[in-house]
């Protein structure tokens, strides 16, 4: 699995920097525009990762990479849970550069007030937001990969592209529709539930939740990849 | 099947639409190179792919160092086993595969962990005699230059078992034969077993000891390169001559291979020092491995 995450790693060794450049700003630019540098972390996960785990299986089907690198001594299920694992390390150091943003950002935001869109009072820097935010936004990532790694496990980058918006349909169809949307039932009584736990609980809920989807998909797609043929 | 052979494989059956792979036989023994010809689309790519576990043969059996490797079948796992013994194969495609943003050091780096005799001196050395600088992006490299690097990759980590597909192509006259020399001295020195396909027949004459010919999926002759080299031969007849041949009944059925051409027709021979004694009005001249390819699966069948 080792050589799996290094080799990964240097793929895209590169092209962090300026990943996390273009995260970072992205984050710092729509989190001070809501007025709410709290999802900052969020915006930097989510962007980051999910941008770097698709990147990686785009990447996979130039040069003739992928079929070769099934001849070294790597099996498919090495390849598949070392991305995964690397991913989900990603995921964490950018969440936690995420932090360091919201909360830099936070501080320094009051002193720019009435600069550009800012007006005093709107940033509201919260640890308790700010926590919440993170182990949410962690859980719904590995969630999100979790969806992601069987569909470009089975089909690589070039199929799966014409297959990954319909399943983003598909589950706004059933997180937002089918359950009744945000004010329905379903979504009302996880809120309840959530607002009854102390927060150590609601943090601990997001993220296993979000293994636990992961844990799901990354079998599949351990499955998925030991019968594709190149 | 000899426990000692590097390579076995046996009834390899494998179908794709308008094509298919039917019934392959094939050995490597240590210390031996063996050429894989045959013309494109023939199902050489096809059969090394089967080998390497990147396809999933339909029917047969591969057996690599004495283990069998490639189950058939709809639930196919490529295991950890077979990655495991992967570590004593390497493999040279026909372009440099690794990705375009690594650089030459950090192929290296990728194999150091991957492989547990990876001889990271011996890359060093060998990357200097191919002009291959440690800080050069694999997509500065030319195609020679990035078959060198693969090369060199291969034969780096003690590798029992070489699988090359097309490694010679576009590598130019010279660099072809220092190639050929360093996997004559490999196979010499470290006693591997070479699996080689390709088109450059020439580089299979200095380097090979046996010839394996796959057309339409099918093997069609295994020879040793003696025997094609120093024994077969090709005969230059009239018309007259082709008729008295064939009246002598001095061959079996299926032993002569015969192109006819306008105002002669060249037959391919089994041994031509004989049929010199035979037939010395009849000029016979030596054949190589092009040649007697072309003979065999163009001729005519007598």
């Amino acid at each position: 699995m080792k050589v799996a995450m290094m080799a990964d790693f240097l793929m895209v060794k590169k092209s962090l920097g300026q990943a996390v450049m273009v995260g970072v700003i992205c984050g710092l630019i729509i989190g001070l525009a809501c007025g709410n540098v709290n999802i900052i972390p969020a915006m930097v996960m989510f962007m980051v990762t999910i941008g770097q785990y698709i990147s990686l299986v785009a990447l996979d089907e130039r040069n003739g990479w992928e079929a070769y690198r099934n001849t070294l001594p790597v099996s498919r299920k090495q390849i598949i849970t070392g991305r995964i694992v690397f991913v989900v390390l990603l995921a964490i150091a950018y969440l936690a550069l995420g932090l360091v943003i919201a909360v830099a950002a936070g501080l320094i935001a009051p002193m720019l007030t009435d600069v550009f869109f800012l007006s005093a009072g709107d940033i509201v820097l919260s640890a308790e937001d700010l926590t919440v935010v993170a182990f949410g936004s962690l859980g719904a990532g590995l969630a999100l990969l979790g969806v992601f790694a069987p569909i470009l496990a089975k089909y690589g980058m070039t199929k799966a592209t014409r297959i990954l918006p319909l399943v983003f349909v598909m589950i706004f169809l059933l997180v937002f529709v089918l359950t009744g949307g945000p004010d329905g039932a379903v979504f009302g009584g996880l809120g309840a539930f959530l607002d009854g736990m102390p927060l150590l609980g609601v943090c601990a809920f997001f993220l296993v939740a979000g293994a636990i989807i992961l844990a799901i998909g990354g079998v599949l797609a351990v499955r998925f990849y030991q019968q594709r043929q190149f | 099947m000899s426990e000692n052979m590097l390579l076995e494989i046996e009834g390899l059956e494998k179908a794709y639409e308008g094509f298919a792979l039917k019934g392959l036989n094939l050995v490597v023994a240590p210390e031996t190179i063996v050429g894989f010809v045959g013309a494109n689309g023939a199902g050489k790519t096809t059969t090394l792919k089967a080998v390497l576990g990147i396809i999933r043969p339909d029917a047969g059996s591969i057996r690599l160092f004495g283990e069998e490797v490639a189950p058939c079948g709809p639930n196919y796992v490529g295991g950890d086993r077979f990655a495991e013994l992967r570590k004593q194969v390497g493999f040279v495609p026909d372009t440099c595969a690794w990705p375009l943003e690594y650089e030459v050091a950090w192929v290296g780096k990728v194999c150091q962990m991957a492989y547990d005799a990876w001889d990271a001196k011996r890359f060093a050395q060998l990357c200097k005699e191919f002009g291959l600088a440690g800080s050069k992006k694999i997509q500065e490299l030319s195609r020679g230059m990035g078959m060198k690097l693969s090369l060199a990759v291969a034969l780096c980590h003690g590798a029992r078992l070489l699988v090359l597909d097309e490694a010679t192509a576009g590598l130019d006259p010279l660099a072809r034969e220092e190639m050929v020399d360093v996997l004559r001295k490999t196979v010499a020195e470290d006693g591997c077993g070479i699996l080689m396909s390709s088109h450059i027949t020439s580089d299979l004459e200095r380097a090979a000891d046996q010839v394996v010919c796959i057309d339409d999926g099918r093997i069609v002759f295994n020879r040793p390169v003696d025997e094609i080299c120093d024994l077969a031969g090709v005969a230059h007849c009239r018309a007259a001559q082709l008729d008295a041949l064939l009246d002598s009944h001095a061959y079996e059925a299926g032993e002569l291979r015969i192109h006819r051409g306008n105002y002669s027709s060249d037959v391919l021979i089994p041994d031509r020092f004989q049929f010199a004694e035979a037939f010395p009005e009849i000029a016979v001249d030596r054949v190589g491995i092009d040649e007697y390819l072309s003979l065999y699966l163009k001729g005519e069948l007598r």
